[in-house]
């Protein structure tokens, strides 16, 4: 379910640590272990959910819109999660 | 009304309160219990269970509010505190709050706690606010597709809140015991927890209390809780050598 992203294919993959607030992006993979992985699951963070940048300051936590709510990820995380 | 008074209205009844953070749980158990916890409208502010006690028509209802989760896997202490309440105290019933307006995270919870066996109500909270963003829900369907109660509730208007109390006293006597819900995983991965699920029930681990394969499921997610309260070797080699398979024959870890 969690491919990574050299299988997918596609081009312009970044982690979302890099995306600048104002963007829609949609998560194409998780390039973390299997814990990581099965709490994306639980915060409904799949393959192909789109999701908006609310805020991304360099140095702090990214704050994203997914599915009406915002969702605080910490800075580590969102550098596992790769969206295009 | 008169009613037969039977054995079960005097026992005491334990009904658990789970669900998202920020769902609506203890806004719905101080309807429940008249208490005023303090809520607010920010996920978090439950981080440690409390309990109220109520008498409802001739029984004892124990009420347990539990802190928000948004699964079953033991991520945060949160989690790992709801997931030991409700495998060690085994409620009646648990009552699952969700959030109508985000309802495919919040039914995530809800598969979870359906496979974990639990006797289940669910609280469709902050139904009027789905209903003016336009969601409609055919509760029916839902509730006929899950095998639970489902009722509409608004939390901060009182709402529902009685019929919920009703469902959830009616569940608690109709269940004897949990009743894990089996899931078929298919057969690659069901060939593989059959063999872990047999060391689980020989060494007869977690004193029988955890259903055995309940257990093994979480030994072949690599569940860190369920692995350092196993602490039987053989078991943990069988299902170290099922997760390499399943995990060369799919291509993801289990």
């Amino acid at each position: 379910m969690f491919r990574n992203a050299e299988e997918t294919g596609q081009s312009n993959i970044r982690p979302l640590s890099l995306i600048k607030a104002g963007e829609n992006v949609k998560l194409i993979s998780i390039a973390g272990g299997q814990q990581l992985q099965a709490r994306m699951l639980a915060l409904g963070l799949l393959p192909g959910t789109s999701m908006e940048v609310l805020k991304n300051r360099s140095d702090g936590p990214v704050i994203i819109i997914v599915k009406g709510s915002r969702l605080v990820l910490g800075r580590g995380m969102s550098q596992d999660i790769m969206v295009c | 009304m008169a009613q037969a008074r039977t054995k079960s209205d005097q026992k005491e009844i334990k009904i658990a309160l789970t669900g998202n953070p920020n769902s609506g749980k203890t806004t719905i158990f101080n309807h429940l219990t008249g208490f005023h916890q303090r809520v607010g409208n920010y996920p978090g502010v439950t981080v440690e269970k409390k309990e109220g006690l109520v008498l409802y028509e001739g029984h004892h209802l124990q009420i347990v509010d539990l802190p928000g989760i948004y699964s079953l896997t033991p991520y945060s202490p949160e989690e790992l505190i709801t997931r030991r309440v409700l495998l060690e105290e085994k409620p009646d019933v648990v009552i699952d709050v969700l959030d109508a307006t985000n309802i495919e995270r919040n039914l995530y919870l809800a598969t979870q706690l359906k496979e974990l066996g639990v006797p289940l109500v669910l609280a469709l909270n902050m139904s009027d606010e789905a209903r003016a963003q336009g969601i409609q829900f055919d509760l029916q369907k839902l509730s006929a597709l899950l095998g639970v109660p489902i009722v509409p509730t608004v939390g901060h208007k009182r709402e529902g809140i009685g019929e919920l109390l009703a469902a959830a006293v009616e569940v608690a006597n109709a269940t004897r015991d949990w009743r894990e819900v089996k899931i078929n995983y298919g057969r690659d991965i069901e060939t593989e927890l059959e063999n872990i699920q047999r060391v689980v029930e020989e060494e007869g681990l977690l004193n029988g209390s955890y259903d055995a394969r309940w257990v093994s499921v979480k030994l072949l997610e690599g569940d860190q809780d369920i692995i350092e309260r196993v602490r039987a070797d053989r078991v943990l080699t069988v299902s170290e050598e099922a997760s390499r398979r399943l995990q060369k024959l799919l291509g993801d870890p289990p």
